[in-house]
């Protein structure tokens, strides 16, 4: 008997939670259903002010956005992609990563017909241009930044005693052996190598084996100055002081910036790598039409408005730049001048011999 | 059959989490992007020697970090006579474990950092800045540091069940302390030792987020090798299964090793 007085209230919370489900669940959207597939922290999501993109999307075209998952990087992405056990109906992609999508036959077709507002996107960072998607078939940029360098000016003087604008002027600065113990270095292959390719003088892109082996001997030349390989760490070790100088994209170079005063960009002289994230539809999409529903919702200038307010990268999205408060309209490192974009290779994938001869002479570099 | 009934719940959950999954993983090692069988991805392994004895070495000197610091502190907590103590005690081990991983992690990387509160508090003392992250001895400090509660659990339980009487036994047979501890606690509690061990080495060996946050990059150890082919630049699913296959082998030879030391001690102690 005793047992029941604890087993009854038991049944009724499970069933009224049960309840509270289904009633959660069942908000009756009429036209179906979207999953989708996203960096994390990559589409304003009601925080900080902004607006809630999914639930506005939700009340709008009344679809119901039954997955919304996220990835650290667009390798993982590309890992679960090529699995092929999940299916999505838009993903989000990194440049070199959506050619190789292309490549592979894992992403389709996007009719732009359909989209009302994809003339909003900028010419210079569609796929054409940057060579990425050769016919704007497959992709729709939804943000673009630039790769640079950011130091802390005040400190680079009081070690060197030369005032740092003449010690950062480009990527050699990474390999200035002043600067030793205090510089920092991307953790990832691709855009150390960039960076090392730059230097020589070289295409991000080259695929010829010397260039290469000679970006490696200068990578292995650098690893006495290095004080660490980061990625996300970066931000800490240059916002503390504990670091004088590391390569970084302009989104973070700006939000670091902030919270530290010293820290100052530099465009490097050599050149540099752009590169855009763009939307894409899976080959497997079960809900097509309303993947173009929500990719034309994104291209729409006040939702790109908020997006961009909300990941600190800069917008493809012309309607969007021009609705931008003005301190950052006119900011040079989200929106550098032509110029510069001019100057900025993107990065292409290359071939499978040099991608793991890349990865195995940066992992002894790194040992 | 009543007891083939209560053994089913753990047999349908290791075959499913634990069986399956690890032969999927031998299986990959021995496959190519073509799904054929292959050999390469093993002969590979060689190339990568030099990480694999690295993590090895890094690996045993947390273990034995881990063992010094769990061991005295185990023999003592035992002798602890006031329950509230013991339990306030426990419970202080314990606490670490309530945070995440992650966390407690980057919360060192904020305490060794060059700028960081170690440093700071050095300041004061005017004692110049000293560097350790981002070399070995981060790595190994905070491996031994998450770790430690796996390593005195166990150690603890062993030594609390030895039966006071056989501890009383050498006392009066004129033992002196030392004497008691070496031949009789040490012997009893190798159980304990064995299993503290067997879970702080491979909770070690397989870490891959301490030597890349601790280690700046540029001390890659197995277990950040293993993910990199999984989630890097390069997708070798196939290669990083060899890996994890070869890995997990060289862990089995080791505590298999070790049970047998273990096998050997308690037969001794029943003669």
């Amino acid at each position: 008997m005793k047992k029941l007085f604890f087993i009854i209230p038991l049944i009724i919370i499970f069933i009224v939670l049960l309840c509270l489900k289904l009633k959660l669940s069942k908000k009756n959207f009429k036209n179906g259903e979207i999953r989708i597939f996203c960096w994390g922290q990559y589409i304003a999501d009601g925080s900080d002010g902004s607006l809630n993109i999914l639930e506005a999307f939700e009340k709008e075209e009344n679809i119901n956005v039954a997955a919304f998952n996220t990835f650290d990087s667009a390798e993982q992405m590309y890992a679960k992609l090529k699995n092929g056990n999940c299916n999505y109906d838009v993903v989000f992609s990194s440049d070199y990563m959506i050619k190789r999508l292309i490549n592979e036959n894992l992403i389709q077709k996007i009719d732009t017909q359909k989209l009302k507002n994809y003339e909003n996107i900028n010419q210079n960072f569609k796929g054409s241009v940057l060579g990425y998607d050769k016919y704007d078939e497959y992709s729709i940029p939804y943000s673009w930044g630039h790769m640079a360098i950011t130091y802390n000016s005040k400190l680079i003087k009081l070690l060197t005693g030369i005032d740092a604008e003449k010690v950062v002027t480009g990527w050699e600065a990474l390999f200035n052996p002043l600067l030793n113990q205090e510089v920092l270095m991307f953790i990832n292959s691709r855009d150390s190598f960039s960076i090392a390719q730059k230097l020589l003088g070289n295409s991000l892109n080259t695929q010829n084996k010397e260039h290469i082996l000679s970006a490696s001997n200068v990578l292995k030349k650098q690893r006495k100055i290095v004080q660490a390989y980061v990625m996300d760490e970066m931000f800490d070790k240059m916002e503390s002081g504990s670091a004088l100088i590391s390569p970084a994209y302009s989104g973070d170079i700006i939000s670091m910036m902030k919270n530290n005063k010293d820290l100052k960009y530099c465009f490097p002289k050599q050149g540099s790598n752009i590169f855009v994230d763009a939307v894409c539809i899976p080959k497997n999409a079960k809900n097509k039409d309303n993947a173009l529903k929500f990719i034309d919702f994104l291209c729409r200038g006040d939702v790109a408005l908020e997006n961009a307010m909300f990941i600190n990268y800069s917008t493809p999205n012309k309607k969007a730049y021009e609705m931008l408060p003005n301190e950052l309209k006119n900011n040079k490192i989200a929106y550098p001048p032509y110029e510069i974009i001019k100057k900025c290779e993107a990065h292409m994938p290359l071939t499978k011999e040099n991608t793991a001869l890349i990865e195995t002479l940066w992992a002894n570099i790194r040992n | 059959m009543k007891k083939l009934i209560s053994f089913m719940p753990y047999c349908i959950w290791m075959a499913l989490f634990v069986v399956a999954p690890t032969l999927i993983v031998v299986c990959f090692g021995f496959l190519n992007e073509n799904y054929s069988l292959t050999l390469e991805n093993i002969l590979k392994i060689g190339g990568y020697f030099k990480i694999i004895v690295k993590s090895l070495i890094f690996t045993t000197i947390a273990t034995a970090v881990c063992l010094i610091i769990a061991y005295p502190f185990s023999y003592f907590l035992s002798k602890v006579k006031n329950n509230i103590l013991k339990k306030f005690c426990i419970v202080l081990i314990t606490i670490p474990m309530w945070t995440n991983l992650l966390l407690r992690t980057y919360s060192w990387m904020t305490i060794l950092e060059k700028n960081g509160l170690l440093n700071g508090i050095l300041k004061i003392f005017n004692i110049g800045p000293i560097r350790i992250i981002n070399t070995p001895i981060a790595i190994i400090l905070v491996m031994a540091y998450d770790f430690l509660p796996f390593m005195i659990m166990p150690i603890y339980s062993a030594i609390s069940k030895i039966d006071t009487n056989i501890i009383e036994a050498s006392e009066d047979l004129g033992a002196n302390k030392i004497k008691t501890l070496k031949f009789i606690i040490l012997p009893l509690s190798t159980s304990g030792i064995i299993s503290g061990v067997s879970i702080v080495f491979v909770s070690c060996a397989c870490s891959f987020l301490i030597p890349r946050l601790l280690g700046g990059g540029s001390n890659v150890l197995i277990g950040e090798l293993i993910e990199s082919q999984f989630m890097g630049t390069i997708y070798n699913p196939w290669f990083g299964s060899a890996l994890a296959t070869f890995f997990m082998f060289l862990i089995v030879i080791i505590m298999a090793i070790s049970n047998r030391f273990k096998k050997n001690e308690t037969e001794n102690l029943v003669v």
